[in-house]
């Protein structure tokens, strides 16, 4: 869509885009857009004040919302990471109106993006931290050895943090790292990193999962926040927002209909691969993983990783790294039992020493048995003939006289 | 001869003639006045002590020739010997080992085989039976032919307990109602349950199999089905679940009542676990008696118990991820957060191989049992009654009368 971005100059949002050429359809299908996501976990009604009335907001709603919207500062800091989040964000197929809603945010300090350098960029941070704004984070926070494995402008990454929640109004930990850490947090996590949860105790941190997460969940919980009067989306166990979060990727996957069918991919190399069945067998973490993936995908609904023929791995999860490997089995390892200890594996071997065991036992038990009867004829008794009698009785020369029937 | 011995225990008279037990053994019983024969002593106390209102037969001296080496059985002279429709014969009586008293008297084929059978039985039991026959002396003075008249049980090695001492006399044991029909339901409900889990849930574990492409037929719903019955199977092993929970705190059978899920309240029990534990580490000749479970038997139930209820609690835990808009379910989920869906699911499996080698175990157990001490203990699971001897003391139940 053509548009001629010329800064923030009028008042609120709408005034700026329309100046930018944004035209009102355009921007009313993004708001609808927005209202599929925001529809897709639960009914917000409880949630959100302003909507108290309706189930969900409709698009008109968020357009009239997010239109009034007044400029809001935001930092966005990018600590221990590999900027894919801001990948995500930034490169969602061109220019979009989510990259002009972002751009027309007052994005005071972001390191990939900001013009400034050196001391105006720190200068840009300190000003905006003084003032109310909005925080985004992505990346982890490490703590080991005093925090030196991640230091911007001689700070560690947990005092810049700390600065720029003390006046944040909102804030977002934006991807995996930011979350709980990610990769680097998987064990051993030899830079002690932790997620901004873990750090900000005082104030809500909503956690925009995914190692990247989707751009538009990104924009889509900004825009939340924005159209809500910073009230914060519901939430689920883990900080996630349930409209994004509240379900699973299974439960919406194309490729659920095989699943039930019993027909699985075996190898990637099968008819089954080709025929697009489903990766279950193949170590497809889609069952245990909360994402809207299936339905927002990636790049414009260009593709998403179960659409390419991969397995998911489960990347929104917590410590996915840890939990979710390896990534082509269906369990993960038995602990403590080496690398290749399977569940099978070592279920049947329980199940065969147990067997095994048994059989010994029933083994032991008929010796053992075979024994006590012996046992119970070896004392010798004179009765039986086991031995000769000590001493013969004196009647010995009568004994004719019994024994004829006998003999 | 020196009564280095231990003392000679009389067990149950086996009889396949026309004489009772309780002839057979007065049969068995005669002996010379003053005969120092341990095994005649034996006989004589039992018999004088359980049927005072019996004569044991006497033997005049010089009328018995003892058993030999190449002879393995006596011979003696018994008179007046009150007998069979009540006639008073003299009789000639042959006793000793079973194979040489029935080579020496008249025996068809299957009271041979009836007698090997029990005989055997016996001396599974460590007893060592005494054959027993018998020969009418005629009117004329000669001697009839000699008939296998049975046998009396003797235990020759020291007695061990009480399995074997009751083994030894068959023919006083009492039933005892011990398990409750609802019990039992639950049992084999369980039985049936478990099955239908552990063969559903393996599949959700590993799809092992699948049906074949085939373009333009309909695919099917294998693995649909096979979630569908889990679900409903492990919805109703809730239920038996629950259900055992209730009956743990209403119940009026302390069977099934709470206090008996924890057997280790005195000393005694401790030291029986220990003994039960030794026994089947062939450490000891003989366990404990008890009527319910010993105290190793119930420590396992009641931890099978737990590993059911934990897997019951994780299966439930993963259901219930279907549904995170719901407050219900979000907190049955709760455990999926703290170790992780995969961890979980790992947990589940392994919990069911666990119950797999629990049942293998059991039924070797409850089938050896059953076998060693012939309580009927596995056809108490289905009729709810066991067996126990006359008199004996089990540690957890007043004397059996």
């Amino acid at each position: 869509m053509p548009f001629e971005s010329r800064g923030w100059q009028d008042e609120t949002l709408g005034e700026n885009l329309e100046r930018a050429g944004v035209s009102r359809r355009d921007f009313l299908t993004f708001c609808t857009g927005l209202a599929a996501i925001f529809a897709a976990g639960s009914p917000l009604a409880q949630a959100v004040p302003a909507f108290a009335a309706q189930p969900s907001p409709t698009p008109a709603q968020i357009a009239d919302a997010l239109a009034a919207v007044k400029k809001p500062s935001v930092v966005w800091l990018q600590l221990q990471e590999c900027t894919g989040c801001m990948e995500s964000t930034l490169r969602s197929g061109g220019t979009t109106v989510e990259e002009v809603v972002l751009s027309l945010l007052s994005v005071n300090y972001n390191e990939l993006v900001m013009a400034a350098a050196g001391e105006a960029a720190e200068k840009a941070l300190h000003d905006t931290n003084a003032e109310p704004h909005i925080l985004v984070v992505n990346g982890s926070v490490p703590l080991a050895d005093g925090g030196i494995y991640c230091t911007i402008g001689g700070k560690s990454a947990e005092q810049v943090l700390r600065e720029s929640a003390k006046n944040a109004t909102a804030i977002l930990a934006v991807g995996a790292c930011a979350v709980y850490g990610s990769v680097q947090a998987a064990r051993p996590n030899p830079t002690g990193a932790v997620g901004v949860d873990e750090i900000i105790r005082d104030k809500p941190v909503i956690n925009v999962a995914g190692c990247p997460p989707i751009g538009e969940v990104i924009t889509a919980t900004i825009a939340y926040l924005l159209t809500h009067d910073g009230a914060l989306p519901k939430l689920d166990a883990e900080g996630r927002p349930l409209f994004a979060y509240g379900q699973r990727i299974h439960d919406s996957c194309p490729r659920r209909p095989h699943f039930d069918a019993g027909q699985y991919v075996r190898t990637f190399d099968d008819k089954g691969a080709r025929e697009g069945w489903c990766l279950y067998d193949v170590g497809c973490k889609g069952p245990s993983t909360f994402s809207p993936c299936p339905i927002v995908q990636w790049n414009l609904k260009t593709s998403w990783p179960i659409g390419a023929g991969h397995p998911c791995i489960g990347c929104t999860e917590k410590d996915f790294f840890d939990r979710y490997t390896p990534f082509y089995n269906v369990l993960p390892q038995v602990p403590g039992l080496g690398i290749e200890a399977t569940a099978e594996k070592v279920g049947w071997g329980l199940v065969g020493a147990v067997t095994a065991g048994v059989a010994l036992h029933a083994g032991i038990t008929a010796v053992r048995h075979a024994a006590d009867r012996r046992n119970a004829e070896a004392q010798p008794l004179a009765a039986f003939g086991d031995s000769e009698p000590a001493q013969r009785p004196a009647s010995d020369q009568n004994q004719s006289a019994t024994e004829k029937g006998a003999e | 001869m020196t009564t280095t011995h231990p003392p000679i225990q009389v067990g149950d008279a086996f009889s396949v003639g026309k004489l009772t037990p309780r002839q057979l053994l007065a049969l068995a019983a005669s002996a010379e006045p003053g005969t120092t024969d341990p095994v005649e002593m034996a006989l004589g106390d039992t018999l004088r002590r359980e049927y005072p209102d019996l004569q044991v037969p006497e033997v005049l001296p010089g009328e018995s020739s003892p058993a030999r080496r190449d002879r393995r059985y006596s011979v003696a002279r018994v008179r007046a010997f009150p007998g069979s429709e009540g006639a008073i014969r003299d009789l000639n009586v042959m006793r000793g080992d079973l194979e040489a008293v029935m080579g020496a008297a008249r025996a068809p084929r299957e009271i041979r085989s009836v007698l090997r059978r029990n005989a055997q039985m016996a001396s599974m039991r460590g007893a060592r039976p005494l054959a027993v026959a018998s020969a009418r002396v005629q009117p004329d003075g000669s001697l009839g032919p000699y008939r296998m008249q049975g046998f009396v049980a003797l235990r020759t090695t020291p007695a061990r307990g009480f399995a074997e001492e009751t083994a030894l006399r068959p023919g006083e044991w009492v039933r005892v109602n011990v398990w409750s029909a609802l019990l039992r339901f639950q049992h084999w409900l369980n039985v049936v349950v478990v099955f239908v889990l552990s063969c559903t849930g393996y599949y959700i574990m590993d799809p092992f199999f699948g049906p074949p492409a085939r373009a333009g037929e309909p695919t099917g719903y294998l693995m649909g089905w096979f979630r569908l019955v889990h679900f409903i199977a492990a919805f109703v092993w809730l239920a038996v679940g629950l259900t055992r929970v209730i009956m743990a705190f209403r119940s009026r059978d302390r069977y099934l009542r709470w206090p008996a899920l924890w057997p280790l309240r005195r000393k005694s029990d401790l030291v029986n676990l220990g003994q039960t534990a030794q026994y089947y580490l062939f450490l000891r000749k003989h366990a404990p008696l008890y009527l319910g479970h010993n105290p190793l038997q119930q420590l396992t139930y009641t931890g099978v118990y737990l590993l059911g209820a934990v897997q019951m609690a994780v299966g439930f835990s993963l259901y219930s991820l279907y549904h995170q808009d719901n407050a219900f379910w979000a907190l049955v989920a709760t455990p999926a957060h703290w170790v992780g869906v995969p961890n979980l699911r790992l947990l589940h499996t392994m919990i069911m191989f666990a119950l797999w080698a629990f049942v293998i175990a059991h039924i070797y157990l409850a089938v050896r049992a059953d076998s060693l001490e012939r309580h009927g203990g596995v056809s108490s699971m289905v009729n709810g009654g066991v067996w126990l001897r006359r008199g004996s003391k089990p540690a957890d139940a007043p004397v059996i009368e």
